[in-house]
């Protein structure tokens, strides 16, 4: 977990990556949704905030697969830039 | 829940062998999709705009192209409908969208659209899609809902909806879709019809709405894998105003086929493992389509997909990301306009970070290297295209996310394989499914002469739906 400071004196917990989502409560769960929509600049309803919790389960549920592949820690990303267009 | 028979549509191929017979003409084929589209758009929701005018205009040149006896186009008077993401001169593309900036394209036809056309595909319009290609329908928004032939209470599986529902009704005989995560062979499978996803840069994608840029690919559906073999011959190929093409050669993709198997190497993964509350028709028909191909003299190899779990994830995790990085800024200025499945599924990008999408990319290539290790030992995987028949439109807001797990459909956009959907039957409910079959890179042959084959003793790409098949218009012909 790490702490940032999204408006003066206010102080959230954000998930690291992966996010050890099983030991999140649900107010937690909900502070940091709001924190990463935020941060992102949405402005969600209160209906589309209760549909999106599920997604951000699974997001981070995601995120932890990804970081659980162990043969991937040292594999070179499938991306690719080139100096020249 | 199978057609009556002998009341089967045309697909391409029989279209095109009844042209240069001279036993139909290319106008009373537009007339038919005409006529068909007329009958089951209002209630099917095929369409979001008709080209008619323009599309008999061009049968007409077709027919006089024809009976110049001059050599003709692959796909010379052929009704074809566009996926209304991809653009072409007829009119602009929407995207299905109230936020997506109609201008976009400038109207051109994309690469694959020229291609068509100059394969003398007839353009009838541009078909149905989820919006921006992602999510499930908004019955709030002002646009058709896509519904399925052969039941109108269920979905016909997105985005390539309306091309999906379109080929089932007899609205055109082929189309194009675009797949970023099952987008074509989804519903392809769920319409009964037959889908490809070609490799990853065998198809020019620009002129196409972004969604997943390492992941969005547009592909042929029609009824049967030899149709899409005759479309994917005229679309496939390098362009230069997409730089994801690569420079392989191009075959007909039509001269690889034949029934014969012998000596192909068929790997089989039933996927059981990951289909907690599916249809249990699934495994049923999978097995029986597994016999047919050891009939055909394909031998079959048991195998497990690598880092199944992990890769579909990290496609998931690249395909939010990749989507939002293309509708943030509407996204923050426009966000109730969009389709409610958009705002919560591409607006949740933001609950990954930055290090879980290069993760994501990391686990592909693992993942490319293992699927290549396997690969070395099989020519060809079958999987159940999904563990389910097409759900309710009802049941879409609330239960999306777990069928959507059932759909085995996102881990080859991850890898970027090819990969093809041809009907196998029927589920619990009468509703098709569908067999997916994948193949090397680049092996778009091996892929379509599997499924050709299976469809060669075979009838299910052939039925048609009882809605359809009641109705007076399309493309009815006896069995050849």
């Amino acid at each position: 977990m790490s702490t940032v400071i999204t408006e003066p004196g206010v102080a959230t917990v954000l998930p690291s990556a992966p996010a050890d989502i099983a030991s999140t409560s649900d107010a937690t769960m909900r502070t940091q949704m709001r924190v990463l929509l935020d941060l992102a600049g949405l402005s969600v309803s209160e209906e589309d905030f209760e549909g999106m919790t599920k997604s951000f389960i699974t997001a981070r549920e995601n995120a932890e697969l990804v970081f659980s592949v162990e043969a991937a820690r040292y594999e070179v990303p499938a991306m690719n830039f080139r100096a020249k267009l | 829940m199978s057609a009556e028979p002998g009341n089967e549509y045309l697909t391409i191929s029989d279209a095109l062998t009844a042209l240069r017979a001279g036993e139909v003409t290319s106008v009373s084929l537009m007339e038919s999709a005409i006529a068909a589209a007329d009958a089951h758009d209002a209630k099917l929701g095929i369409y979001l705009a008709r080209f008619d005018a323009s599309a008999l205009e061009a049968a007409y040149a077709a027919d006089a192209a024809y009976a110049s006896g001059d050599p003709v186009g692959s796909l010379t008077g052929i009704p074809l409908g566009i996926k209304d993401i991809i653009t072409s001169t007829e009119g602009p593309t929407t995207a299905q969208s109230l936020v997506h900036d109609s201008s976009w394209g400038d109207q051109l036809d994309a690469p694959v659209v020229a291609r068509l056309r100059a394969a003398g595909g007839l353009i009838s319009g541009k078909t149905t899609t989820m919006e921006f290609a992602t999510g499930v329908p908004d019955l709030s928004k002002p646009f058709p809902v896509p519904r399925n032939p052969w039941h109108e209470d269920h979905w016909t599986g997105g985005s390539s909806s309306g091309t999906g529902n379109g080929v089932a009704a007899g609205a055109f005989l082929g189309g194009l879709g675009t797949d970023t995560g099952g987008s074509i062979r989804m519903p392809a499978a769920f319409c009964g019809i037959s889908g490809i996803k070609a490799t990853f840069g065998r198809v020019p994608k620009s002129g196409c709405v972004p969604l997943g840029y390492s992941l969005d690919h547009i592909g042929p559906m029609a009824r049967s894998a030899r149709d899409c073999a005759i479309m994917l011959s005229a679309l496939a190929g390098y362009d230069a105003s997409d730089p994801t093409t690569v420079e392989e050669p191009v075959p007909d993709y039509t001269l690889a086929l034949g029934g014969d198997l012998t000596g192909i190497r068929i790997g089989v993964d039933s996927l059981q493992r990951f289909a907690v509350n599916g249809d249990s028709a699934v495994a049923e028909r999978f097995e029986r389509a597994v016999e047919s191909m050891a009939a055909l003299g394909a031998t079959l190899v048991p195998v497990q997909l690598p880092y199944y779990r992990e890769v579909a994830a990290a496609a998931r995790i690249t395909s939010r990301s990749e989507a939002f990085a293309y509708h943030a800024l509407d996204m923050q200025s426009r966000w109730d306009e969009y389709f409610a499945a958009t705002r919560q599924g591409v607006g949740s990008s933001p609950f990954n970070t930055g290090a879980d999408y290069v993760q994501a990319q990391r686990v592909r290539r693992v993942g490319q290297k293992a699927i290549a290790e396997l690969f070395s030992t099989v020519d060809i995987i079958l999987t159940p295209m999904a563990s389910t028949e097409a759900p309710t439109i009802d049941s879409l807001a609330q239960s999306f996310g777990d069928r959507f797990a059932l759909v085995h459909a996102a881990y080859w956009n991850g890898l970027g394989h090819p990969a093809l959907s041809v009907p196998m039957g029927y589920g619990e409910s009468g509703l098709p499914l569908g067999l997916q079959v994948i193949g090397k890179p680049f092996d778009e042959s091996g892929v379509l002469k599997v499924g050709d084959a299976f469809q060669q003793v075979t009838t299910w790409h052939r039925d048609v739906a009882p809605m359809i098949a009641g109705a007076s218009t399309g493309y009815a012909v006896a069995a050849a």
